[in-house]
């Protein structure tokens, strides 16, 4: 299976959201990976059929999905970023519909409901309303939304909000199981969640794929960048002008010991580091999330 | 198919806005309804109750040019009887019925008459309020009632034809009135000459004719409503909880979602409709009974009357489709509900609020939707002014339901299924 965005470009108004983007996927796991604003949600809604180009195309296997049409729609499963729910609908009659919209008939309609509801871990919660559920309840029921109809494309957009540690450790694990014979595209910008899964990770800046490569090569191309350095505490403004700092946390002697991304040796006392994908992130965008508020620039 | 159609049911009927606009409109038409039968059955009938017409029916009576002298005659010998009186005769209330303003025996007086004397100079001011305000009431014995009504109404009836007639054909001469004001009461006097010509059957039916009464009151601005209000959030309700890119994004989230949809607000439609239909009929029979359902005091209009119920529906799904349109295009509520109750009850307004001076555009009017649901058209016969010829409104409105289907349908499909998913 082949998924090509060719040329593809979204607008809003004078600006670009999505900006000539061409990319092929074929089966696997892929990080999206991006600032806020940076595209990621518009082109996950182009690849789900809900949000069309200004410009280009998007082909599955050749044929574009705008004349696949139901046929495309069919074999994907899309968890967007920000959604709704029917409140008064319970989890069991929310899958069910979503069953019915699906083409998901008699007799799987159920057995798949149940199994899903017990994947996600909402099956004693299932005759529930909506209304009553926790952020991350509704989370996982959206989870289980895209999961219901087996996609062949899974979208997943910001999949792990909300969630907390021990659901999205669950999360993760899944999609590890999940990733198999098919292509798993998967927006985030909390890095934790995609260095152990994802086969390929596309870094967007500005509407435009910033870099492409496994989380390995990426690594690699900020290795002998990443140094710790000690510093006092009244110093800090001057070295946060000069380079992006990704940790940052006092010492017991009162010194600020930082983790910064520098191309040359920053200082005498500086130590090279390890680098991991949130220093590939850093070289990009020279912050990380509040998500992730242990970086900060 | 069926199992999203019954999905959707189950999201307008859980909509709360429809839950408070149904108990509100229920609550609403109950008590109106029940205050017009009320007075049906009290005030506008004369001092007397319905129940003693239970006994005996009013016979129907042919009225025709070849008998009307001969039932004037009786009317004259009944009321020139000992036993019947023109005042108000308190000690005799329990064996006597007064029949208040709607019949007064030998001294009724037909006001469009006299208001027509008036302007016509025929007589002054100060005779015309004499005349207006000093009419002696009938008191009659009970037990005459049916008797009394079978040769009084069909008596009247004529008269009041006569005088129609003559004010119709007075309008329709005179140089001071416009074209279509001429032509209007030429149309009128013609068709009431063809009546007393023909003949008319009087004296049926007047408890059954309430019951339509009642469907074409004011409640049936609640119907309007309980439908307006139920479907407006069909696709709003979607883009508004944001649930759009789930649906949009499945196999069926789009044209069959949409097909659903609509077949969903269809029965709901229908659902309302049939309620509506049950009230009427619910509240006639509680006050009425079965019996009083049939008792006969007027001129049948059962024919007429017969083609409401179905005239009421199409109005219905006509409301339900702009409706859906409305909703299909905005993403707020509030918008939805405003522009759907703008669209659907401004015709409404502007025959009760705002004066519209040219036919043409009031006529236009008169033939949306929401008037054919409300009814107006029931009692009195609407025409449409085309051409020079005055066509029954009523051959209109499965066009102008069949017009609002072919506009809208395909603006809601366009609409909802080529919506886009943004912030």
């Amino acid at each position: 299976m082949k998924l090509e965005m060719i040329n593809v470009t979204k607008k809003y108004g004078d600006k670009k959201a999505v900006d000539n983007l061409s990319i092929t996927l074929t089966n696997g796991v892929y990080a999206l990976l991006g600032a806020n604003g940076s595209g990621k949600t518009t082109l996950m809604r182009m690849i789900a059929d809900v949000l069309k180009p200004t410009q280009g195309e998007i082909r599955l296997d050749d044929e574009s999905i705008k004349k696949l049409d139901a046929e495309y729609r069919n074999i994907i499963g899309y968890l967007p970023q920000n959604f709704g729910y029917y409140k008064d609908f319970t989890a069991e009659d929310f899958l069910y519909y979503f069953c019915a919209l699906k083409g998901i008939n008699d007799p799987f309609r159920k057995s798949r409901t149940q199994e899903l509801l017990k994947y996600v871990d909402l099956y004693s919660e299932r005759k529930k309303k909506i209304k009553t559920f926790s952020g991350g309840m509704r989370q996982r029921l959206g989870i289980a939304q895209a999961l219901l109809n087996n996609p062949a494309i899974l979208i997943l957009d910001e999949p792990t909000a909300g969630l907390d540690p021990k659901e999205r450790i669950r999360f993760r694990n899944l999609m590890t199981e999940m990733s198999k014979d098919r292509i798993v595209i998967y927006a985030t910008h909390i890095v934790s969640d995609i260095s152990f899964i994802a086969d390929r990770v596309l870094i967007m800046k500005e509407g435009r794929i910033a870099a492409d490569g496994t989380v390995h090569s990426l690594i690699e191309s900020v290795k002998g960048k990443v140094w710790r350095i000690k510093a006092e505490r009244e110093a800090l403004p001057v070295i946060q002008k000069r380079f992006i700092i990704g940790e940052a946390f006092t010492e017991s002697d009162g010194m600020i010991s930082l983790r910064l991304l520098s191309a040359e040796k920053p200082c005498e006392n500086a130590e090279p580091c390890e680098p991991d994908l949130s220093d590939v992130y850093l070289n990009f965008f020279g912050e990380v999330s509040a998500d992730e508020n242990h970086y900060s620039v | 198919m069926k199992t999203i159609i019954q999905y959707e049911l189950k999201k307008i009927f859980q909509n709360k806005l429809f839950i408070g606009a149904f108990i509100i409109c229920l609550v609403a038409m109950i008590s109106m309804s029940a205050v017009a039968v009320y007075q049906y059955n009290t005030g506008t009938r004369g001092h007397f109750d319905m129940t003693l017409m239970k006994v005996e029916k009013a016979p129907e009576v042919f009225v025709s040019k070849d008998n009307i002298d001969e039932l004037k005659k009786a009317v004259e010998d009944f009321e020139n009887r000992d036993d019947i009186y023109y005042e108000s005769h308190e000690a005799q209330l329990s064996d006597y019925i007064e029949g208040g303003s709607v019949y007064s025996g030998k001294y009724d007086i037909n006001t469009s008459d006299l208001f027509f004397k008036l302007e016509t100079g025929e007589i002054t001011e100060a005779e015309f309020e004499v005349l207006i305000s000093n009419t002696p009431q009938t008191s009659i014995r009970k037990e005459y009632l049916p008797e009394y009504f079978k040769l009084y109404w069909s008596v009247k009836e004529y008269e009041d034809l006569e005088s129609n007639i003559e004010r119709e054909e007075f309008y329709a001469n005179s140089a001071d009135e416009t074209q279509y004001y001429r032509d209007y009461n030429a149309f009128l006097a013609k068709q009431d000459r063809e009546t007393l010509e023909k003949g008319f059957v009087s004296g049926y039916d007047y408890g059954w004719e309430n019951f339509y009464s009642i469907l074409s009151q004011d409640i049936g601005i609640f119907l309007a409503i309980i439908i307006i209000f139920g479907l407006c959030n069909v696709f709003t309700s979607e883009y508004s909880l944001s649930v759009d890119a789930f649906l949009l994004s499945s196999k069926k989230g789009r044209g069959t979602l949409a097909s659903a949809k609509i077949i969903a607000a269809l029965i709901y439609t229908v659902l309302c409709f049939v309620v509506y239909v049950l009230l009427a009929l619910l509240i006639s029979f509680i006050f009425l009974g079965a019996e009083g359902m049939n008792v006969g005091q007027g001129e049948s209009h059962l024919t007429r009357l017969l083609t409401v119920i179905p005239f009421i529906l199409v109005g219905c799904v006509s409301l339900c489709f702009i409706t859906l349109t409305v909703s299909a295009f905005c993403k707020k509520q509030i918008t939805s509900i405003a522009l759907s109750s703008l669209i659907c009850l401004l015709p409404l307004l502007t025959q009760f609020v705002i004066y519209i001076d040219n036919q043409y555009v009031s006529q236009f009017l008169e033939l949306m939707p929401v008037n054919t649901v409300f009814g107006a058209y029931i009692y009195s016969s609407r025409y449409v002014y085309l051409d020079g010829n005055f066509i029954d409104m009523r051959y209109f409105f499965p066009l102008v339901a069949l017009s609002v289907a072919i506009v809208c349908l395909p603006l809601i499909y366009k609409r909802y299924t080529s919506h886009q998913v943004s912030n």
